[in-house]
């Protein structure tokens, strides 16, 4: 290599960008000329690598601006269309969704309401994250047992996953977690410690990467105690933002938030079917053992006062909802939503009410 | 705390430093003996680096920083002499100084790059929130068109 030919920081592995590498050998320059010019060269390869981060973050922030001006105009335009589809509810019957407070009189809700989500639960007592555990520096760690594995294809069986230590990474939220473009369907396999710091994890959050580029087919645990090639339980997807009850899937899946049964877990699987060839993979992957308020009050209504007839609770187990209390007062509907198990809770996606 | 010259100016003769006097080297020699004086740069914009196009902007970039210029300055510290270890002590204070001032800026800066990561890729909850709502409520008027007026298709 020529001496004077620069080198990157940009290898596989790191080198120091040096113009001219200094040497001792015998009958060579003195030993002062070399050392002045060996910390001349770690100076400005110093000064050259803090100038270049400097570079490439002044240059990411300037189309973080322009980016997210741009996404706040379209977030406004979005607005602006669903107050029309909202205005446009002129049927006799109308969905009071969870996504929007659009229906919802939040100031007599007592219930916990997530518009991305769109889940009114019980109030969170507290939530322990069962994956990673923060530091006193702030720095998340995964626990030791846990590995993240994928495949593709078919159903695979137990050994044809492969375990990726990137995904990782995404658990202690430092990078995204990004695999290489396929059409085939996806199996992502999250193998858990046992004991969960002895606790049972009842909720899930997955956070697919691309959002809304890919259909989510099943997602499946293992029972502590079974086999790795024991029975895989589906849970329900019924309850999620764009669930289609003919094929059983949820297409164009986004950030979902599933509640587990609370019981110990040894492994979960989440299979994905990418709508066309795509890199895949996940922004962050969420277990928690959450724990909730014994009560709580959801009152939705018609914002245009009319008088609400009889109404429906759409949500997780349909039939268990439909035993909740409920009060119908003119143009609104409260629903008493109540439990005596702390590590469970009625998830409530919205309320059919017939209006007149 | 590590010792940093507060003067890069080249010294000939002197310690390296700004704040060291001179050492007399052995038999009246003066400190750096016989080694020539390095080939003057002053007039180069970054003396002893040699660089492609592509690395002026970056060079540009590093000068407007505030109290970069100093560090680009040609050393000529001498070697040698009773008191080398202290000359060498001086060039990887010097080193570390800069590495302490420099790094901190570099993880700094990687973590906006990381912030921004985020935001510029993930669609924010408002935005997953809103469409969400709008594709709902869609659905749900289409089959109220499409279908009958029972709801049990949509629990």
């Amino acid at each position: 290599m020529d001496k004077f030919q620069v080198t990157t920081f940009s290898g596989p592995t790191f080198q120091i960008q040096s113009v001219d590498k200094p040497k001792i050998k015998a009958g060579g320059s003195s030993s002062s000329t070399l050392l002045n010019r060996y910390a001349e060269a770690c100076l400005q390869d110093i000064l050259l690598l803090s100038a270049r981060t400097n570079v490439l973050a002044t240059r990411t922030n300037r189309l973080y601006s322009a980016l997210s001006t741009q996404s706040g105009a379209l977030l406004s335009a979005l607005q602006s269309v669903s107050s029309r589809v909202d205005a446009a509810s002129g049927y006799s019957q109308v969905l009071a969704d969870i996504h929007s407070s659009f229906y919802i009189n939040t100031g007599a809700t007592t219930a916990n309401l997530n518009t991305t989500w769109g889940q009114a639960t019980l109030p969170i007592r507290s939530m322990t994250d069962l994956l990673v555990q923060p530091d006193t520096y702030g720095n998340l760690s995964v626990f030791g047992e846990v590995e993240i594995s994928y495949a593709y294809g078919s159903a695979p069986d137990s050994l044809g996953y492969t375990i990726d230590v990137d995904a990782l990474e995404m658990l202690r939220e430092r990078q995204f977690w990004l695999q290489d473009s396929t059409s085939q369907n996806i199996w992502i396999k999250i193998k858990a410690p046992l004991q969960f710091r002895g606790l049972t994890p009842n909720v899930l959050e997955i956070y697919p990467l691309p959002y809304l580029g890919l259909n989510l087919l099943e997602v499946a645990y293992q029972r502590a105690g079974d086999s790795f090639t024991g029975t895989w339980l589906p849970l329900d997807l019924s309850y999620l933002p764009g669930y289609s009850s003919s094929t059983a899937t949820v297409p164009q899946v986004g950030p979902i938030r599933l509640h587990l049964p609370n019981e110990p877990l040894s492994q979960i699987r989440i299979n994905l079917q990418p709508r066309s060839a795509t890199p895949w993979g996940l922004f962050a992957l969420k277990l928690y053992h959450v724990e909730y308020e014994s009560s709580a009050t959801l009152v939705v209504q018609d914002p245009y006062s009319r008088t609400v007839g009889t109404s429906t609770i759409r949500g997780k187990n349909p039939s268990t909802l439909s035993l909740l209390s409920k009060t119908t007062t003119t143009n609104s509907v409260s629903i008493a939503l109540t439990t005596t198990d702390a590590a469970t809770t009625p998830v409530i996606t919205g309320v059919i009410m017939a209006v007149s | 705390m590590p010792y940093f010259p507060p003067d890069n100016t080249p010294s000939p003769g002197g310690s390296g430093g700004g704040t060291s006097p001179p050492i007399p080297g052995p038999g009246g020699v003066p400190p750096g003996g016989n080694d020539p004086p390095p080939p003057s740069t002053e007039t180069e914009p970054f003396p002893g680096l040699t660089t492609d196009g592509s690395l002026q902007p970056l060079l540009e970039k590093a000068v407007e920083l505030e109290s970069l210029g100093n560090y680009l300055t040609p050393l000529n510290y001498r070697y040698r002499g009773p008191r080398e270890s202290q000359k060498f002590n001086l060039m990887i204070q010097q080193i570390t100084a800069v590495s302490a001032f420099f790094l901190p800026l570099m993880r700094s800066a990687e973590g906006l790059l990381k912030s921004c990561e985020r935001s510029l890729t993930v669609p924010t909850n408002s935005e997953i929130a809103v469409f969400y709502h709008i594709r709902e409520q869609l659905r749900f008027k289409e089959y109220l068109l499409l279908k009958d007026s029972s709801v049990n298709w949509f629990l």
